[in-house]
């Protein structure tokens, strides 16, 4: 089940968020759900649990700083900071900023690395606003699922093609950019014999443990 | 003595019973005894004792005592009162008498002598519908405070006269029970007391307190004077009640007690009908004009001015009631009424409490139930109430102002042989309703709308010559100080002429000299005045900018405290709109609502606090105790932020503006928690006050340390610089929102207050220290 993100140190004001949240998402129709996440200090952590927890879209706050996190202590970033280190990995990834307060310029200057900004107010005190974001929020969540899919499929269609043998430089290349694009582990290509080799070997030993389990049925 | 068995009791009790002549000391004396030999019940016995205390402590003064003694006398619907109080030639006595309706022996014995009984408290009228002013039944005891001997006479129409005795010295003894100390019944054959309108009174009470325990000066005089007025009715025609205060102290009032009170209303209004012709002649006279106006304003006019609403049908064309005159008084109930006189706002505000209303007094009686508070519709005849609170207009709107009732003491005189269609009811107290009753009322309320219209035209005067009053702005005030200072400088410029002219006749000089010491001195203190004045505003202004800052930054958990409110609250809604309904989770967004309204709330309270005015008065403070009281204020926002703030250090007090204090704590904690922001991790923020001796001077210092990054070695000669602030000065990751006033603030203020700041890196916390020392005064 995809999931919207809310990585929050105020779990008061990220938990009336995500009721508000999945409110909305019910009256659209979609079937995200909604978590939150108090900051990690190791900034690394993320990228995981991005993956691992199938989500397709972040909201970030920009004060996260302000209260404790997991360990006890807060963290010494802002949503600001935050979004320049995940960029470096989650290049197309459809993030959020929502904020409370009207005046963090340095937030504005990093307008531009986020989908949408917006002040938490719209969304949980006015109807007229977050009837407007969130069908966008959904979109922009279902573009990345569908985005991924496609280059999903494509990368499934070129391994296909490599193993039996169509191979070009082209496909090679392409393969390698969606790759790291879809953050998998790289493998080569190129020594299709040896592969061949140890798939019969596995075929050869189906075929006696076949046999074996054929002798056993028939001195029973 | 040694303690004698029950029997023992028992059989002397019955000896002393069968007795002829009956000894009740005795028989009391051994029941008492007796019943505390009850093995199933015992009873609470009073320390002689508490009575006296009780006293003294409900009493503030000697004078407050006596005062009560002649609230009880006005309670007794007595209408004259006589206070005497004579403290020389060995015959010091104070002497209360009034015609009231006295005591029968009855409520002597049970009522009097019943301590804390007070009728007044079952009904809070007298039968003549006054008001009763006392209520706590402690008047009696009270006069204990007054002298130690107190003897009371009183005659009432059903028991004649009878007195008690009583030594309040007896009381004052240790160990003794109320129940030990006899109080003497006396027998007296006559009583004095004043005569009512010139008749022999009779009923009345008496009482006498000699031993004086204080010693009465001219100013306690005075002022029991001007409390006693008070309680005396307003209009000099009305013999309602009269008190004659005599006295060896002061010739100036040994006389009839006359209420002052009138000279500190706002504006008087006298409407006179002489009962012929259509034209009632109007007088008023207001405050602030010395001339009074006088008009004649036809009865058409006035039945023009009427409010639409009042009743009108049984008003005739022509007046027809008779001779009529209204007397008002008009007062405001706040300082500036007493503002220049010798009266006092309490004194003010208790004389228009037994006073205000509309009286209707025919042959100089009040007719009841006419601005009488016995009853709803008596009291405020007129409607003034219910036509106030239709329409609260406040005087700035002109036209549509309306005055208050409790604001208000007026007085209607009629007679019964010239107003003979003004007749008693029969069937109820008060006038019939009839027609001339209705025209009455017509210009009563015409009167009113008159007072009222000039009230409005004067207002705005009024407050012109308010504000003229205060434009008095220190730069006029440096003109003015100039220019005299130009006057000494020439006075001096011709002295000088004349010493180098030869001319050394020195009582030539001594007249501009002179003048000019005279001069100087107004100067001085004028400069005085106005440098404390500059000051003053200064702290204001450094107390207002602290706040301001501290805002900017603190007030960023009331925002959030307020967005929390918002979408709890429309979370809430939308979890009781959805199907099914989610009452739990409805529940738990109202919860974060209301603990983050309590947070706005507290925010609220400690803004309000920050420039309080007894903040800028200068008084012994106790430093720490002062600082924990802002970081308590400010505990919310440091906790929601995960900081830890400490304060430790030595308890002593310093004389100060507690308010500078606060704006170099609220400064540094401002810069503290920022600076504390830009590190996760555990933030703390240390405050450590300690005495510390520099050059031989007293003083003592405060600290404020934190765990934040410390200041940069590149800002550590600029950052008491006005304007300069990390922000402006765009360091990479710093999230300030300073406007660069704060340390200059802290600076300022520690160098007014002759300290010195400094600042470092606090060894332990590893963040940036700042070190306030500041003489320490006694």
């Amino acid at each position: 089940m995809p999931q919207i993100a809310i990585i929050d140190d105020n779990v008061d004001l990220s938990g009336t968020l995500k009721k508000t949240i999945l409110h909305y998402l019910k009256k659209f129709g979609s079937d995200f759900t909604v978590i939150t996440q108090q900051p990690f200090h190791d900034i690394g952590l993320y990228f995981d649990y991005v993956k691992d927890n199938e989500i397709c879209l972040l909201i970030l706050d920009e004060r996260l700083n302000d209260k404790p996190s997991l360990d006890g202590v807060p963290v010494d970033y802002l949503g600001n900071q935050l979004v320049l280190e995940l960029r470096k990995q989650l290049k197309d990834f459809p993030i959020i900023m929502i904020t409370t307060f009207a005046d963090e310029d340095e937030l504005l200057e990093k307008e531009s690395e986020f989908e949408y900004m917006l002040k938490r107010d719209d969304i949980t005190d006015d109807e007229n606003v977050a009837n407007l974001y969130i069908p966008r929020i959904i979109r922009a969540g279902q573009r990345y699922l569908d985005s991924n899919n496609k280059e999903l499929t494509e990368y499934n269609e070129l391994t296909k093609k490599i193993a039996a043998g169509e191979i070009s430089k082209e496909s090679i290349d392409r393969l390698e950019a969606l790759q790291v694009k879809l953050e998998l582990p790289i493998i080569g290509y190129d020594d299709r014999a040896t592969w061949l080799d140890q798939y019969e070997t596995h075929l050869n030993e189906l075929e006696k443990l076949k046999l074996k389990v054929e002798r056993m049925l028939k001195d029973s | 003595m040694a303690k004698r068995s029950g029997d023992e009791l028992i059989s002397q009790l019955k000896t002393e019973l069968s007795n002829d002549i009956t000894n009740y000391r005795s028989i009391l004396k051994l029941s008492a005894e007796l019943s505390k030999l009850d093995p199933k019940y015992q009873r609470f016995s009073i320390d002689a004792k508490t009575l006296i205390h009780l006293g003294r402590d409900s009493i503030k003064d000697h004078t407050t005592a006596l005062i009560e003694l002649v609230k009880n006398s006005y309670d007794a619907d007595s209408n004259k009162v006589e206070v005497e109080i004579f403290t020389k030639d060995d015959r010091d006595i104070i002497r209360i008498a009034d015609n009231g309706f006295g005591m029968t022996k009855d409520q002597l014995l049970n009522s009097w002598l019943r301590i804390g009984f007070s009728n007044k408290r079952a009904s809070k009228l007298s039968e003549l519908g006054r008001r009763r002013t006392g209520e706590k039944g402690i008047g009696r005891i009270s006069t204990d405070r007054l002298g130690a001997n107190l003897e009371l006479i009183t005659k009432s129409k059903e028991d004649g006269i009878i007195g008690l005795k009583v030594n309040w010295d007896d009381f004052d003894v240790d160990g003794k029970d109320v129940f030990d100390i006899d109080i003497e019944l006396t027998y007296p054959s006559s009583i004095k007391i004043p005569d009512s309108l010139g008749q022999k009174s009779f009923s009345g009470t008496e009482i006498k307190i000699t031993n004086l325990r204080q010693s009465w000066a001219l100013k306690n005089i005075e002022n029991l004077y001007y409390e006693l007025s008070a309680l005396t009715p307003p209009f000099n025609e009305v013999q309602d009640f009269e008190i004659i205060l005599n006295n060896d102290v002061s010739d100036i009032y040994s006389k009839k007690v006359e209420s002052d009170f009138l000279k500190a209303s706002e504006i008087e209004l006298t409407a006179v009908y002489d009962g012929t012709g259509a034209e009632i002649l109007y007088t008023i006279k207001d405050k602030y004009s010395d001339k009074e106006t006088t008009q004649f304003i036809k009865w058409q006019q006035i039945l023009g001015m009427l409010p639409k609403r009042m009743d009108k049908s049984e008003i005739s064309e022509d007046l027809t009631l008779g001779p009529v005159t209204i007397s008002f008084s008009f007062f405001l109930r706040d300082a500036s009424a007493v503002l220049g006189s010798d009266l006092k706002l309490a004194d003010l505000r208790a004389f228009l409490d037994n006073n205000a209303g509309l009286k209707i007094y025919r042959d100089n009686f009040a007719v009841k139930p006419y601005g009488f508070p016995s009853s709803q519709f008596g009291y405020d005849w007129m409607e003034l109430g219910d036509r106030k609170a239709r329409n609260p207009a406040g005087i700035g709107r002109g036209d549509e102002y309306m005055l208050n009732p409790n604001q208000l003491i007026g007085a209607v005189f009629i007679s019964r042989d010239s107003n003979p269609k003004l007749i008693d009811s029969a069937a109820r107290e008060g006038l019939v309703e009839s027609e001339e009753f209705s025209e009455l009322k017509a210009l009563v309320m015409g009167s009113i709308l008159i007072l009222e219209a000039h009230r409005a035209k004067i207002y705005p005067l009024i407050q012109k010559k308010k504000k003229e009053k205060q434009a008095h702005s220190a730069h006029k005030e440096s003109i003015r100080i100039q220019e005299k200072l130009g006057i000494v400088k020439d006075d001096l410029n011709a002295i000088r002429k004349e010493i180098e002219d030869g001319n050394i006749n020195t009582l030539t000089f001594l007249e501009p000299l002179a003048s000019s010491i005279e001069t100087v001195d107004t100067i001085k203190e004028e400069v005085d005045v106005t440098i404390n004045d500059l000051l003053s505003w200064q702290r204001v202004l450094s107390g207002l900018a602290t706040m301001g800052i501290s805002s900017a930054v603190f007030g960023h958990e009331t925002e959030s405290s307020i967005s929390q409110i918002k979408g709890s609250i429309n979370a809430a809604r939308l979890e009781l709109l959805a199907i099914p309904t989610n009452l739990e989770s409805a529940m738990e967004e109202l919860q974060k609502a209301l603990k983050s309204s309590r947070k706005v709330a507290a925010w609220g309270a400690y803004a309000l606090t920050r420039v309080q005015r007894e903040k800028r008065i200068k008084r012994k403070t106790q430093v720490i105790k002062t600082i924990k009281g802002v970081i308590k204020e400010l505990k919310p926002v440091f906790d929601s932020s995960t900081i830890q703030v400490n304060v430790i250090g030595e308890k002593f007090y310093t004389t100060t503006y507690p308010m500078d204090i606060e704006s170099i704590l609220v400064n540094l904690l401002t810069n503290a928690y920022t600076a504390s922001l830009l590190k996760g991790g555990i933030r703390k923020i240390n405050i450590d006050v300690q005495k510390e001796k520099r050059d031989k001077q007293d003083g003592f210092y405060f600290t404020v340390s934190d765990t934040g990054p410390g200041i940069a070695k590149e800002f550590e000669h600029m950052i008491f610089e006005p304007l300069f602030s990390t922000k402006t000065a765009r360091s990479s990751d710093s999230k300030s929102i300073g406007t660069g006033l704060g340390l200059t603030i802290v600076r300022s203020i520690t160098e007014e207050l002759n300290g010195e700041v400094s600042f470092g890196t606090d060894s332990v916390l590893k963040g940036a220290f700042f070190k306030i020392w500041l003489p320490k005064i006694d």
